[in-house]
């Protein structure tokens, strides 16, 4: 908004002579998008010179950005999958023979209430034992006993991304518990699970900060590039009046184009990818018997070539404002701006 | 228009361009400004410019201290102030129609008004017909006609040239002097700098003389 301020207030020769405005805002808009206009056709003009460059830099940017890209969407499908078998952690609490079945409500109840809890079963001791016999066959064994031996359980299926606090704070809070004589949890797959996910996690942050950076530098030095070969043209821009704002307004449209292309090579390499191994994927899944196919949400498709046009934008926005400041700082051209 | 008053320049490796000038240059006057290489002719050019500042006195330009003037202004205070440069600064890449048109972009100007005012100053150049030629197809003569054009395109004010027949023969030397002439009659301010001497006696200017960063006679 400076600039319209700026232009509509000190340019009143273009005003008067040329445009004949109803209102100044209307004038100031028109001089904007005019400049804008002229970006674009010059930002067209650098790439039109040398399209095979321009290719093969949104090629290899493309290619940086579909390998994070890529883990991203592995790990966040993993997660998807981990989630939905996670209904196999469980916690079981195994009670004194002796508990009556209201103390076992009461504490299911409890334990309902909890944080990160997402499913509690209640089993009564004949419960149990009927499941027993059915399950190991001895019932005619089972008969011979006096009494029921087995005892009244609660099976609680914590939410996955919780199951470790769960466990740990059931542990603690039942292990000494009067009426509980044990509480079982086979945690350790699911620690190892989380382990290796957040190892892959871990990996695609690192990768992508790596890889963006490296987009952000290669951009910042193809710009680099662009300005070089310019260089006369926009000191000459500068004596004729030029504004910074109007002598950059190219170089960030070209980094905004190269951050375009990217995002669709990307795109289209991941696209691709994706389509290649939806066969072998679900093979695989059927072969556990689960039906699984990797997905990738139009938001994240926004997502990733948004990414790169905002990385091609600040890179040659970096590469713009160090060339601005040396010119500045430069006093053998002596150049002010 | 342009007065200045003790003004020195000195450079960071000690060189001093110009030593304590006093100097008026009336608005619509055109005067000549000669001197040997290195006598400072193009530093007190680069100084009204507002490329270069003052190390010590004062510029006042159309009343305004330049001292004073912030430099996110001075692109504004250069758009009233047209350029022409001794190896013309053109940009090979376009054509001589956006060359001239350049000016007017930055000032923002409408398509169809920057049309026709590229074509008036084209005209008066007398290079019309090349509107679609690159620079690099020109001759020297024209290529600093063109640099003519896009100095006078945005009708500014005052008119800075420095060497601007540098490179010519006599013959195109004096046809460009003509031209400056003509927008001198028009009402421009215009400030040559030329070490053409027996150029400048037949245009009868006021000339002001530097020698050593200093005007020996005005």
């Amino acid at each position: 908004m400076k600039h319209y301020s700026r232009y509509h207030s000190t340019k009143k020769t273009a005003r008067n002579t040329s445009r004949k405005p109803h209102n100044t805002l209307w004038t100031a808009v028109l001089i904007y998008l005019s400049h804008h206009y002229h970006a674009i056709r010059s930002t067209l003009a650098m790439f039109s010179t040398q399209p095979l460059s321009t290719l093969l830099t949104a090629l290899m940017l493309g290619i940086s950005l579909s390998l994070p890209g890529s883990l991203i969407l592995l790990t966040d499908n993993l997660n998807r999958v981990i989630n939905q078998w996670g209904n196999s952690a469980q916690i079981s609490l195994f009670f004194k023979t002796t508990t009556p079945i209201q103390s076992v409500r009461e504490i299911a109840t409890q334990i309902r209430q909890q944080p990160g809890v997402a499913a509690v079963r209640q089993q009564s001791a004949d419960e149990s034992l009927a499941e027993f016999n059915q399950l190991s066959g001895f019932s005619q064994a089972m008969d011979l006993l006096k009494e029921n031996p087995l005892p009244a359980v609660i099976i609680v299926t914590p939410h996955l991304s919780q199951a470790e606090q769960l466990i740990t704070s059931m542990r603690q809070q039942f292990s000494h518990h009067p009426q509980i004589q044990m509480v079982q949890a086979d945690s350790d797959w699911v620690q190892r699970l989380h382990a290796l996910l957040a190892i892959g996690t871990q990996l695609s942050i690192v990768l992508s900060i790596l890889l963006s950076l490296a987009v952000l530098l290669i951009t910042g030095n193809v710009i680099r590039i662009h300005i070089e070969s310019r260089r006369q043209e926009i000191e000459v821009a500068f004596f004729i009046g030029a504004a910074p704002s109007f002598v950059q307004r190219p170089f960030l449209y070209a980094g905004f184009f190269y951050g375009l292309l990217a995002g669709l090579t990307t795109w289209g390499i991941m696209s691709y990818t994706l389509w290649q191994m939806k066969t072998p994927i679900s093979a695989f899944a059927n072969l556990y018997g689960q039906t699984f196919s990797l997905s990738w949400s139009t938001a994240q498709q926004g997502q990733l070539i948004f990414s790169g046009i905002a990385l091609g934008w600040l890179g040659s926005w970096l590469a713009m404002h160090i060339y601005l400041y040396r010119l500045q700082t430069k006093q053998t051209v002596g150049t002010q701006l | 228009m342009v007065v200045f008053h003790q003004t020195s320049k000195y450079y960071p490796c000690g060189h001093e361009a110009l030593k304590a000038i006093d100097l008026h240059i009336p608005k619509g006057e055109m005067a000549f400004l000669s001197g040997h290489s290195g006598a400072g002719k193009s530093t007190l050019l680069r100084l009204i410019a507002l490329i270069e500042r003052p190390s010590q006195g004062q510029l006042i330009i159309n009343g305004k201290n330049t001292a004073k003037i912030s430099p996110r202004y001075i692109p504004w205070v250069r758009r009233k102030i047209g350029l022409v440069f001794q190896d013309h600064r053109l940009i090979d890449r376009m054509r001589v129609f956006d060359n001239v048109a350049l000016p007017l972009v930055i000032a923002g100007f409408s398509n169809a008004a920057i049309k026709r005012r590229v074509h008036a100053a084209l005209d008066k150049v007398n290079l019309l017909d090349s509107e679609k030629r690159h620079p690099i197809d020109l001759s020297s003569g024209e290529q600093q006609r063109v640099g003519i054009a896009r100095a006078i395109v945005n009708r500014p004010p005052l008119l800075l040239a420095d060497e601007p027949t540098g490179n010519l023969d006599p013959d195109l030397s004096s046809e460009i002097m003509t031209l400056f002439d003509q927008l001198h009659q028009i009402g421009s301010t215009i400030l040559i700098a030329s070490h053409d001497m027996a150029l400048i006696s037949k245009m009868n200017k006021r000339v002001i003389r530097l020698e050593n960063g200093r005007v020996t006679n005005s």
